[in-house]
């Protein structure tokens, strides 16, 4: 079980905040956690969140227990039990 | 050929009440651009060394750059003075539409010197310039000020720079305030205009500023604001969300400086994010004079004790400092505070350091009631809060001392309470934590004004994850590149927000466009390097060297707790490392301080001969 919180227009699109994702041995990177979410939300959270070709729009970083997913193997970045996935407009600073 | 100067320099002295205007000479566009460049020059140039900041030596240098007032996005000003909060080179740039104005009555540079007998008031109609009696005006604050003298000089079109109560008794980080509330705040620059018993500046102009390639500017804009409209940052995220949008990003990587730097995740950060902002809060988008962007959020609480309280923001760093720091994750009392510090005229980030270090010492009972004229300032107490705020703002009992912001504060409080003190070169830091972010840990400790997170603005690559945020290694050179960079936006002068639209060509193509000058990406990169090295230079004559480009020995010592940040803190030997090489890049000697042979190759012989003394010392 892995925990995807979400922020910004994603949590109007998901109608919650957090969620609990079953993962399997094999099927244990961010990209199959956000397959589960896109077959399961359709096609607003593929607006939303992927660009034409399919990519993570540039807008949205992913952290996996605070850590940008770019400084690691992005999508195939492993997960273990209990992480936490944040999905989050990115940080622009101010 | 135009070149989108107006070509004059105007300067009151209110001493003598003796106005000039003078041209603006063609050589200091060339070597300066405007904004940043030319203000730091004419400072570094006028100002007598070691003159007290909130004497009548001291100037306040308005300098817009080649950008304001053209269809080309940009901030409106830039301030420069000695800044009385740190007694070094202070800056502050200000969007809204006070220098648009200024620009259009015909001055690219208005300098105001000397100190008025009585309160006074500059009024520049166009080509008329007066100084009239303030009198009635003090003791009004920062919006009240506005309206009156709009009303009395019957336009409301006119644009006014005018200090609150803070201003007035010189409060150390006192801010100038122009439209409704947008600050030029830090390092203290309505303390420098209070000291010149300068209530406000109106300004109305009407001329008309002309390009030097407008057909071919016009062309540039149209693919450059589809540029804007597809990059995340200026096409999405700022209009979306604005700089709140960092909340959740910085939280999540446990670097959001909560508990007065010793946390790095506010607990229940999401009452404070964008996202609640939008849903509770904001009313309207704003933007500056010929911005797409629209980051700037207007908010105004609609319910329970705050009722009423309206103000354009709160933003990112006012999220961080007036409730990270203290702990207040109550939104409605976040933009009662930020409305409050914008009525008295005082920059929100040091108001909330000073109020949470204040907290941080009675938690450590430093301090107790009978020093705090009775207020229980515990961490979350979001009504002690609002009452510091206001008694720093009109110096009263124990708010006289936090007026001086937390460096002096410490020394005055005593009892180890400088151990807990967060500055560098006395300026209070921007809300992000050095200790998981190593390439914003060295730039905010060289950014000439002191703990700034513009200057080099290495952060906003940390925190979307460009650059990874833990490398000490070639952060150094980073950090050059975007000091010259961003030092060429604050001379044209830029909001930092377009960062990722101007790349080096792109902006050296704009430069071409609105001035005619013809530079290359490298002229403009020399541009930049030497006013990185003027304002070190100021500062170094007033005895700022290595030692000073160092976070808090705390940073060096207590880990982070939070987050993804948990354990890290920054390691002194690499810290070191970092800084040295920074100053090899820069050419500087191993204490910091800028070598002739450097000055030399940028055009700053004169410098060179002043810091003689000051380089021969290390030789020696």
């Amino acid at each position: 079980m892995v925990i995807v919180k979400v922020f910004g227009n994603l949590k109007t699109i998901l109608k919650t905040p957090e969620l609990e994702i079953k993962i399997g041995s094999k099927d244990n990177t961010v990209n199959s956690v956000l397959n589960i979410l896109t077959k399961q939300f359709g096609e607003p959270l593929r607006r939303e969140l992927l660009d034409s070709t399919g990519k993570i729009k540039a807008a949205y970083s992913i952290f996996v227990n605070g850590k940008n997913i770019v400084l690691s193997s992005g999508l195939s970045t492993k997960l273990g039990e209990n992480d936490v996935i944040s999905i989050l407009p990115v940080v622009e600073g101010g | 050929m135009p070149t989108a100067y107006a070509n004059r320099i105007l300067r009151i002295n209110l001493s003598n009440g003796n106005v000039t205007k003078k041209p603006l000479p063609e050589g200091l566009t060339k070597q300066w651009l405007g904004g940043k460049g030319i203000g730091t020059w004419l400072l570094y140039n006028e100002l007598k060394l070691g003159i007290n900041p909130l004497s009548p030596e001291n100037e306040l240098i308005f300098a817009t750059g080649p950008a304001t007032g053209t269809i080309v996005p940009h901030k409106g000003f830039i301030l420069c003075y000695k800044s009385p909060l740190t007694s070094i080179y202070g800056s502050s740039s200000c969007g809204g539409f006070f220098g648009d104005e200024l620009k259009r009555a015909g001055y690219d540079v208005l300098i105001v010197e000397g100190r008025a007998e009585k309160p006074a008031c500059i009024w520049i109609n166009d080509e008329e310039t007066q100084i009239k009696n303030a009198e009635h005006l003090w003791g009004k604050d920062a919006f009240e000020t506005n309206d009156i003298v709009k009303e009395e000089l019957g336009d409301e079109e006119i644009k006014v720079a005018r200090i609150g109560v803070a201003g007035e008794k010189l409060v150390k980080f006192a801010s100038v305030t122009t439209d409704y509330s947008r600050v030029a705040g830090r390092c203290g620059p309505g303390a420098v205009m209070g000291s010149k018993n300068l209530k406000a500046i109106a300004v109305r102009g009407t001329k008309t500023i002309e390009v030097a390639k407008l057909d071919e500017l016009i062309e540039f804009m149209r693919q450059f604001l589809e540029m804007v409209k597809k990059t995340p940052s200026t096409g999405t995220s700022y209009p979306t969300w604005g700089t709140p949008g960092g909340v959740n990003g910085a939280n999540l990587m446990g670097v959001f400086p909560t508990r007065y730097w010793h946390k790095g995740t506010l607990q229940d950060f999401e009452k404070i994010n964008a996202e609640t902002m939008r849903r509770r809060i904001v009313i309207k988008d704003k933007a500056c004079y010929s911005c797409p962007v629209n980051c700037s959020k207007i908010s105004k609480v609609g319910e329970g004790p705050y009722v009423g309280a309206i103000l354009e923001g709160p933003d990112y760093e006012t999220l961080y400092s007036l409730g990270g720091l203290p702990e207040i994750n109550d939104i409605d009392a976040i933009v009662a505070a930020h409305e409050l510090c914008d009525k008295l005229g005082m920059d929100a980030m040091t108001a909330g350091n000073v109020v949470a270090f204040a907290m941080d010492c009675y938690d450590k009972h430093i301090i107790t009631n009978k020093d705090t004229d009775g207020i229980e300032l515990t961490y979350g107490n979001q009504e002690a809060l609002v009452q510091m705020i206001e008694k720093i703002g009109e110096r009263i009992g124990f708010g006289d001392i936090l007026a001086e912001g937390v460096k002096e504060a410490a020394k005055r409080i005593g009892k180890g309470a400088d151990y807990l003190a967060v500055h560098i070169k006395g300026l209070e830091p921007a809300g992000y934590d050095g200790r998981g972010l190593k390439g914003a840990a060295l730039a905010f400790a060289l950014a000439d004004r002191g703990a700034d997170h513009l200057t080099g603005s290495v952060y906003t690559y940390e925190m979307r994850g460009d650059i990874d945020r833990l490398a000490y290694e070639g952060k150094a050179a980073f950090l050059k590149d975007c000091e010259e960079r961003f030092a060429v936006f604050d001379s044209m002068v830029f909001c930092r927000f377009l960062r990722d639209v101007y790349p080096w060509n792109t902006l050296t193509k704009v430069v071409q466009l609105l001035t005619g000058l013809e530079m290359s990406e490298n002229e403009l990169q020399i541009i930049g390097e030497g006013i990185v090295n003027l304002a070190r230079a100021f500062s170094a004559r007033e005895g700022i060297s290595r030692k000073d480009d160092y976070w808090p020995e705390r940073f060096f010592k207590e880990p982070l707790p939070d987050a993804a940040s948990k354990g890290m803190m920054l390691d002194r030997e690499k810290y070191d490392a970092m800084l040295n090489e920074y100053y090899a890049l820069r050419g500087w000697n191993e204490n910091g301080i800028p070598s002739a042979e450097r000055l030399e190759r940028l055009r700053l012989g004169h410098v060179a001969n002043h810091l003689k003394d000051l380089n021969q010392k290390v030789e020696s």
